[in-house]
């Protein structure tokens, strides 16, 4: 808003100094055009054209190995109505539900320590947080590769321990995938929790307490409610990214562990249906747009509880 | 009250190890002896990281990925700045919209963006390759620009530019001489989380690279399924460590405004 009111008195000011352009209205729009444009035109072409394009093939037809522009809505009935389409689908949601969860549980009082500590310690703990935030997917999913195999450290540990005689199979099951995807999200729920924790007034909770308060109601009445825009921040983002991930099912997973997006892949690379890959792609991307939509009005009505 | 900050550091600290310590093993991978990753470490070594840095494909698929990274990265730092100076400096009715469908590459599935932009290079019958890739790069690298070169926008002393402008200072001058060191931080800022955005990405390049292209991270994955070698430990711990020296200079950077 603040920007929007501002430049008035500098629209004036400008206009009478500034000899490059007569009119601060029209040199106003040509320099817009020249902010946003190459932007736009990228997004546009880059983007949004092609993926239009997904959409249109989704209604075309195959056969012999062929797409041809015979439209039809076969392939929406096949990747409904397929139960092994079905299943993969469901897979991913539920996934995307379990990792939301875990790191919810995990990541929520790690960002409450992160913002009530000292500003040197939280400069430091932030820092060590990015850091495998921005360590990349690959190695972080090969990470576990390690971790998790006969002779990871997993097993070593367990061993040393006299908890196991014999090394326990992690590879290659659902279970490997979900740590596995935990960890690569996890600082995706951290970051936007720590951000609205960060700001909620610590004597807010002293204040709670003195009025006798315990620390579970304290926490339930004051700063859960405080931190909601945080949290449907981090649920939204780690659900969508869960549900989307390619890389962490196909290296520890086994081939009964493929999600939607390594489907997708092998109708595109593998049997060239690109009509089928198609409408299972957009199917994928209807619901990561519903998602982002119910975030979106959740959290306004959210914003207007507060008003 | 003791015992509930304990328990709640106690716990914090289980994460931080959780979040470490498989990167950690493959920092003690790398210099093991061991030709799988097994554990424990017998013997030391640091052979593994000249055999890396001897093996051609390796050294070819880092060049590969220094270059599209630096090209990808320059082209959405200019575009990025740009937008962001649009969406900060002007007020305009469709503003959060076109600021949503800039930041939309985020949020929207990989796989999704991988093939739309296949479907459309083969529709142009563009063969997949670099070109299709660096494109591909930008998308995903404008969004950090655009967040990151905002904010230092928003945080930006603006009478400065007026004070240029009533001296005499033409809008381009003022530009250049004012608002362009001013908010060169914050550009340095993006531009390096745009490389390093560009320089981890996977399923992008996998999708539209093609035969002929071949990045670090896409090395990577092939030598973990197809060809497994002791060079990965390596080669991992030296991206690890391009990342985040790479992230913690854009930290400094983005962080330098309290400090002035």
């Amino acid at each position: 808003m603040s920007v929007g009111a501002e430049p008035a008195g500098r629209t004036g000011a400008a206009a009478g100094t500034a000899s490059l352009f007569d009119t601060a209205r029209t040199s106003g729009k040509t320099r817009l055009a020249v902010q946003l444009g190459p932007g736009t035109a990228w997004l546009v072409a880059f983007f949004a054209i092609p993926i239009l394009l997904i959409l249109v093939y989704s209604f075309y037809s195959f056969s012999d190995g062929q797409m041809s522009s015979v439209l039809t809505l076969d392939n929406y009935q096949r990747a409904l109505g397929t139960e092994v389409y079905r299943t993969v689908l469901f897979k991913s949601l539920r996934y995307g539900l379990i990792v939301t969860i875990a790191c919810l549980l995990v990541g929520y009082p790690v960002a409450y320590v992160l913002a009530r500590a000292g500003a040197k310690r939280r400069h430091l703990l932030f820092l060590a947080l990015i850091i495998p935030f921005w360590t990349s997917i690959v190695v972080r999913t090969f990470a576990w590769k390690i971790m998790l195999g006969t002779n990871g450290l997993v097993n070593y540990v367990l061993r040393d321990l006299g908890l196991i005689d014999l090394p326990v199979k992690f590879l290659y099951t659902e279970q490997a995938v979900l740590v596995g995807l935990t960890h690569v999200f996890l600082p995706f729920m951290i970051l936007p929790l720590y951000a609205v924790l960060e700001k909620i007034d610590p004597s807010l909770e002293e204040a709670a307490m003195d009025l006798g308060a315990n620390r579970l109601r304290t926490f339930l009445r004051v700063i859960l409610p405080l931190s909601l825009p945080g949290l449907s921040t981090g649920c939204m983002l780690v659900f969508i990214l869960t549900i989307g991930s390619y890389l962490t099912p196909d290296i520890l997973g086994g081939p009964s562990e493929l999600m939607i997006s390594n489907v997708i892949r092998n109708e595109y690379y593998v049997t060239f249906n690109w009509p089928f890959g198609g409408a299972l792609a957009s199917i994928f991307l209807i619901i990561t747009l519903a998602m982002i939509l119910a975030y979106n009005r959740a959290f306004k009505f959210d914003r207007m509880a507060e008003r | 009250m003791r015992l509930e900050r304990f328990v709640l550091r106690l716990w914090a600290g289980l994460v931080y190890l959780f979040l470490f310590t498989p990167i950690f093993a493959v920092v003690l991978m790398s210099f093991s002896t061991s030709k799988y990753s097994t554990f424990p470490v017998r013997s030391w070594t640091a052979k593994w990281y000249s055999e890396a840095f001897g093996d051609e494909k390796i050294v070819a698929a880092l060049q590969t990925s220094l270059l599209i990274s630096i090209v990808a990265a320059l082209i959405a730092t200019l575009v990025g700045t740009l937008a962001a100076m649009g969406f900060v400096r002007n007020s305009f009715r469709s503003r959060e919209i076109m600021r949503a469908f800039f930041l939309s590459p985020l949020i929207i599935p990989e796989i999704i963006t991988g093939i739309a932009l296949l479907s459309f290079a083969t529709l142009l019958s563009v063969q997949g390759g670099m070109i299709l890739v660096i494109i591909g790069h930008v998308l995903i690298g404008l969004p950090f620009v655009l967040t990151v070169v905002s904010a230092r926008l928003y945080g930006f002393d603006r009478s400065l530019e007026e004070a240029a402008m009533d001296l005499g200072a033409d809008e381009v001058t003022t530009f250049r001489k004012i608002t362009l060191p001013l908010i060169m931080p914050g550009i340095a800022g993006g531009a390096l989380l745009a490389f390093t955005v560009s320089f981890d990405n996977f399923l992008i390049t996998y999708l539209l690279a093609g035969s002929e292209v071949m990045t670090i991270p896409v090395h990577i994955y092939s030598m973990i399924r197809f060809e497994f070698t002791p060079k990965i430990h390596a080669i991992s711990t030296v991206i690890i460590f391009v990342s985040v020296s790479l992230i913690l200079v854009s930290q400094l950077l983005a962080g330098e405004r309290r400090q002035t």
